[in-house]
């Protein structure tokens, strides 16, 4: 057997435990629903030649993945949503949603969808499932599309280089989740329990929010990037540095990309895109945009939200883009204001919660400008607002690669010994993060990943 | 030294460090017991099908692994290290070493656990008090947070006063709060110090209507006491001194635990084998483990009979009573089902004392 296969059958093995640690039952679904996209892909691939009937399978497919999604995600909203017509009363169903069932069904489509649109086919179901069911990825993206792996699924090259680098991202990330985003969740916990709210214990709340969104979200991200190059894959960047956008438009080029180009691709181009009527590009926009804010949750205050970012997107298109680019400073906090309003929005329990946490970030409710446990947690947590503001931006990692880096041009200008003296640091570094993160651990105070819920 | 090597040496210590740290938690030994968080530590859980399938052995794996991984205390040391100097924050785990040094526990009330607290209290009321013509008084001990700086954030002590005093009307309440200050506790350990207790004792027993009994001597216990919080707060502290206090009413009377008998059996008021153990504390009549002993003075200056109804605070108070009253019963509700106390304790003509701490008003669960 040649050594690729057993690389693929092992990734894939260690996948399924891993899958089955978090969902020891569910894991069936997922095979099935691998196994479904295998088939289809076959029938494609013979029926290649058939127009009619290849579009079939790929519609048949996609609806079977879709359908399950659907199911364990959304079955209660809509019981919910149906039992406000009067006479209606279904009762709800006791559905868990399985982990990370709204990453791989994307895949399954994407790879749905390459296949039909001339991607061959997998041959091998093994391989197959080792590309959708990949541990580091799985349960909370980057979201792989099948024709960037296709390839590297057949061959791949180990090396040092892969390796350290993998190393020093997932102990980044690692360090970015543990360390800063649930100290973030710990302060929403604790905002969320107060009696002692003020506006300022708002704000407080609203960007510890927005950066633990980042941190833990980029974090497991930089985590499954890094475990992919150890095994010797390149997974497409998921985040770049979100919170320096100028625009609306640019946040969402560099927050979540691998779920954007997912849309893009899959949804928005089909639809027409960008080449159709003005009007029929902002159904078009507004579809898209639905669609993602429904993907993130079954409830409207998620729908509310992805079209929230529609409108904003649409008015840039057509009236302010140009007006953005005359002043940074304007453009900067236009972006992080709209930004910040959305999680908050996205945070909320509910609708009515929403309403009532943006209006508090104005004073709506009668709430003090200030309030004691704002001043208090304020001082708990002022160095670690000042790690995550200064750590989503590109300044950590730009002055490190300065000081450190001794690749290529990063190498000029460094003496030996300074070099020598960079792979003690950086090697120090990584044991440092990997210390650290190991100490919160073991003492408990972490918590799952937020991306886990989607 | 070229990229090469630099990439080598990183791949090889991250993987020196995991399989070290993966091969030690396989072989070191698992003693099953946190010394310094006094606390079982999690088994390594049954492996059946139904475990496995319900998700229920992988949920108990992971806590296994975090409660038994190598170096445990070390790693905590430093995540508190990192937290207090590296992060700067203002606490770990709801702790705070304040300037002087005094370990702090930041407890707020659990959702209805003073009220529970009071409902319980009221159940023996009920049964014992009511109908006898037993005197009553309560009172209540602040935690160290009471005397913490302003910024701090502290429960409503007053609230919570106010709370047990409405919902036992039928108790005199004897206030400590203006009589304590921070000094009067230990800097490790939750406890007050008995040492600093005499001015609480004469207030308790002013209130009472009766007179401590002579003298006290001050001695040294130990040097090398480390309270129940140098675990949980995992940073280096200095340890405390047990001292301790004797009189002749002190030396001569008799403690005698019922716990689980009914014939009784002696124990010693203060017991120096306890100054090594798991909680040095239980030193003083048992601590905070014990449900029900009496210490009895056949030479007081009265034949007056007290019960305390207390917590683990109750122990270094209690002995200094000795003497002002001929038997003092002092109970743990936590420890002793209060059902079957009518088989020992006599509540007729007796004073009755029910001191708490604020911190078990908090979390009130244990209290039976």
């Amino acid at each position: 057997m040649p050594k690729i296969y057993l690389k693929n059958i092992v990734l894939l093995a260690f996948s399924l435990v891993f899958y089955s640690w978090g969902e020891p039952k569910l894991v069936v679904l997922m095979i099935v629903s691998v196994a479904c996209g295998y088939v289809f892909g076959l029938l494609m691939e013979k029926y290649r030649e058939n127009i009619k009937l290849r579009r079939l399978f790929m519609i048949i497919s996609v609806i079977i993945s879709a359908s399950f999604l659907v199911y364990y995600k959304y079955t209660n909203f809509f019981i919910d949503n149906l039992n406000l017509i009067p006479g209606v009363d279904i009762p709800f169903k006791e559905i868990a949603l399985p982990v990370g069932i709204s990453f791989y069904t994307f895949q399954i489509i994407s790879y749905t969808v390459d296949v039909y649109r001339g991607t061959p086919a997998q041959r091998n179901p093994l391989d197959l499932a080792c590309y959708i069911a990949m541990f580091p990825q799985l349960i909370a993206g980057p979201i792989v599309r099948y024709v960037d792996v296709a390839a590297q699924l057949k061959e791949r090259k180990h090396t040092f280089e892969k390796t350290a680098y993998g190393i020093r991202r997932f102990a980044v990330g690692f360090a970015k989740k543990v360390l800063i985003a649930d100290s973030f969740g710990e302060l929403v916990a604790i905002f969320r329990a107060s009696d002692d709210k003020s506006v300022l214990f708002v704000w407080m709340y609203a960007i510890a929010f927005m950066l633990q969104l980042y941190f833990d979200f980029s974090g497991y991200s930089d985590m499954a990037i890094g475990l992919g190059k150890i095994f010797a894959f390149d997974f497409i960047e998921n985040f770049n540095y979100p919170y320096i956008s100028r625009s609306i438009t640019e946040f969402w080029r560099r927050w979540h990309m691998s779920l954007g180009t997912w849309f893009r691709d899959y949804v928005y181009i089909p639809l027409g895109g960008n080449r159709v009527s003005a009007g029929r590009h902002i159904f078009n926009i507004l579809v898209v945009w639905m669609f993602t804010g429904f993907w993130h949750g079954a409830a409207w205050n998620f729908i509310i939200w992805g079209l929230y970012f529609a409108v904003l997107l649409t008015v840039e298109k057509f009236f302010l883009g140009k007006f953005l680019k005359k002043s940074k400073v304007l453009a900067h906090v236009y972006t992080l204001f709209f930004v910040l309003i959305s999680f908050v929005l996205f945070n909320a329990a509910d609708m009515k919660t929403a309403v009532s946490d943006i209006g508090s970030l104005f004073g709506a409710g009668g709430l003090p400008l200030v309030s004691k446990e704002a001043v208090y947690y304020l001082r708990n947590f002022a160095v670690l607002f000042v790690c995550g503001i200064v750590g989503a931006t590109p300044i950590v990692a730009t002055t490190a690669r300065k000081l450190f880096a001794t690749d290529g041009a990063n190498a000029e200008g460094k003496s030996r010994t300074w070099i020598a003296v960079s792979a003690v640091l950086e090697t120090l570094f990584v044991v440092a993060m990997l210390v650290l993160v190991t100490a919160w651990l073991v003492d408990g105070s972490f918590s799952s990943f937020l991306y886990f819920r989607f | 030294m070229s990229v090469k090597i630099k990439n080598r040496i990183i791949v090889i210590t991250s993987a020196v460090l995991l399989f070290a740290l993966s091969f030690l938690f396989v072989v070191l030994p698992k003693s099953g017991y946190s010394d310094s968080e006094r606390r079982p530590l999690e088994k390594f859980p049954e492996v059946s099908f139904d475990s496995i399938v319900s998700g229920k052995f992988m949920g108990k794996f992971d806590t296994y692994t975090v409660e038994n991984f190598p170096f445990r205390d070390g790693f905590r040391g430093i995540k508190a290290f990192a937290s207090k100097y590296l992060l700067m924050q203002l606490e770990n785990n709801d702790l705070y070493i304040d300037k002087d040094g005094y370990i702090v526990k930041i407890q707020f009330p659990n959702e209805g656990s003073v009220e529970n607290a009071v409902n319980k209290l009221n159940a023996v009321y009920d049964k014992y008090l009511k109908d006898s013509n037993s005197k009553i008084y309560l009172s209540i001990v602040p935690d160290k947070n009471y005397f913490a700086d302003d910024f701090r954030l502290k429960p409503d002590y007053e609230a919570m006063v106010n709370t047990v005093k409405d919902g036992m009307s039928y108790a005199e309440y004897i206030d400590l709060f203006s009589v304590l200050e921070i000094d009067d506790y230990y800097k490790t350990d939750t406890h007050w110090k008995q040492e600093a207790l005499v001015p609480v004792a004469e207030k308790l027993a002013a209130a009472m209507g009766v007179q401590l009994s002579g003298d006290f001597t001050e001695h040294t216990a130990s040097e090398s006491f480390n309270g129940v919080y140098v675990g949980q707060a995992a940073l280096p502290v200095k340890p405390d001194t047990i001292k301790y206090l004797t009189s002749a009413a002190i030396d001569r009377a008799v403690v005698t635990l019922y716990d689980n008998k009914t014939t009784g059996e002696e124990m010693p008021m203060y017991d120096e084998t306890k100054l090594d153990g798991k909680d040095g504390y239980e030193f003083f009549i048992g601590g905070g483990n014990l449900g029900l002993l009496k210490i009895t003075d056949p030479d007081a200056q009265t034949d007056r009979k007290l019960v305390i109804f207390r917590d683990s605070y109750g122990s270094a108070i209690a002995p200094l009573l000795t003497g002002a009253y001929s038997e003092i019963t002092v109970i743990d509700t936590r420890r002793v089902n209060p059902m079957v106390l009518g088989m020992f304790v006599d509540f007729n003509d007796a004073d009755v004392l029910f001191l708490y701490s604020s911190l078990v008003l908090c979390d009130s669960s244990e209290i039976k």
